[in-house]
């Protein structure tokens, strides 16, 4: 299986040029979760809603994939990041990559979850399977693509990404979609234009990922 | 009838709103199909911009902002709370483990029962008297003398 090492994030880079270094958005997961762990409460929460803002939709979704229930799986979400809370401070900076650890902590609670849910099955039958390595690389790189996307998203300007929220994503009718941002339909599809065109750009290593092999 | 679309605005239409036909504006579908029957160059342009599609799918959906919002909350009350203090969430023993603990729970149960509980009911009827007789006098109060 080709694993593809994601370069420095895409539209990040031009961002920390611009911002302090500080900054929660700016920083790494790694960097986040020393901050969670450290003394500074301020920093620490800043860090602690930033980790939540990356990571939520990806703790969600491995929850939902073990589970297949979404009001377990968010209550599994909760967990983890209860478990983040209790953790941060003893989190080796090095040792791991952040989303596996999160990967570990969600897998462990679901099947905490899937063993309450079955008392009497044998537990050996829910364990996690064989090749949880494979597993964890494809969960990796769904965060890392999740991520990328999210930055290159955040990088458009506020119009050019409603835009695309209300058309690509919401499937909402042109016309109706004009009215709502108060633009005509030729400068609707113009912000469309411009938009792709900036994303093309910015997801151009994503997309090589795809591209179908011949 | 509509009017043939050129090459160009088919270009214009898919660099706004992508490869999938649904998303197009409904007056435009069908001289889509049309460009994409009738020119060769036109599906390597749709490839194009349906790579493009795929990488904006893989978007996971957005997390419940009401979750997100319990999260935060359990993280300001662990951080006033100071980290160690947090209570972890339930971990449910496996199954060896809790057969263990039942088992020393019912064990726990009858010693309760039957030497603390025992000595003060026999206390409370009889005071400092022969053990056999506070025994007799157990059964008679509790047991049944009628056969069942």
């Amino acid at each position: 299986m080709t694993c593809i090492k994601w370069q420095p994030q895409l539209g990040e880079q031009g961002r920390m040029t611009r911002q302090s270094p500080t900054r929660p958005d700016a920083q790494s997961d790694d960097a986040l979760l020393l901050a969670i762990g450290g003394r500074d409460r301020q920093a620490a929460a800043q860090a602690g809603a930033e980790l939540v803002r990356r990571h939520l939709s990806y703790i969600v979704y491995i929850c939902q994939q073990k589970l297949g229930n979404p009001a377990e799986a968010e209550e599994a979400a909760q967990d983890v990041f209860i478990s983040v809370w209790k953790n941060a401070a003893s989190w080796q900076s090095g040792k791991a990559k952040v989303t596996t650890w999160l990967y570990r902590i969600a897998v462990n609670r679901c099947i905490d979850i899937l063993r309450r849910r079955k008392p009497t099955s044998d537990i050996d039958a829910i364990a996690e399977p064989a090749d949880e390595n494979e597993n964890i690389e494809a969960a990796q790189m769904v965060a890392d693509r999740n991520r990328q996307l999210r930055l290159a998203l955040e990088a458009l300007s506020a119009d050019q990404r409603q835009a695309i929220e209300l058309v690509y994503y919401g499937e909402t009718k042109q016309g109706e979609a004009a009215a709502q941002m108060g633009i005509t339909l030729a400068a609707l599809e113009s912000l469309l234009r411009r938009a792709r065109a900036k994303l093309n750009e910015e997801l151009t290593p994503m997309k090589e990922y795809l591209e179908p092999v011949g | 009838m509509s009017k043939p679309m050129t090459l160009e605005r088919f270009e214009e239409l898919l660099a706004a709103y992508g490869a999938q036909s649904a998303l197009w504006p409904s007056q435009e579908r069908a001289a889509m199909a049309q460009v994409l029957a009738e020119s060769a160059d036109a599906d390597a342009i749709l490839a194009r911009a349906a790579r493009l599609d795929a990488v904006l799918d893989t978007r996971l959906p957005t997390a419940n902002a009401e979750l997100e919002e319990i999260i935060l909350h359990d993280m300001y009350a662990a951080l006033d709370a100071g980290n160690d203090d947090i209570i972890a969430f339930p971990q449910s023993p496996s199954r060896p483990t809790r057969m263990v603990w039942s088992m020393a729970t019912a064990l726990a149960a009858c010693f309760v029962g039957g030497v603390i509980i025992g000595p003060v009911l026999v206390e409370a009827y009889i005071g400092d008297g022969d053990l056999m007789v506070s025994f007799d006098i157990i059964s008679d109060v509790f047991l049944p003398t009628e056969p069942l």
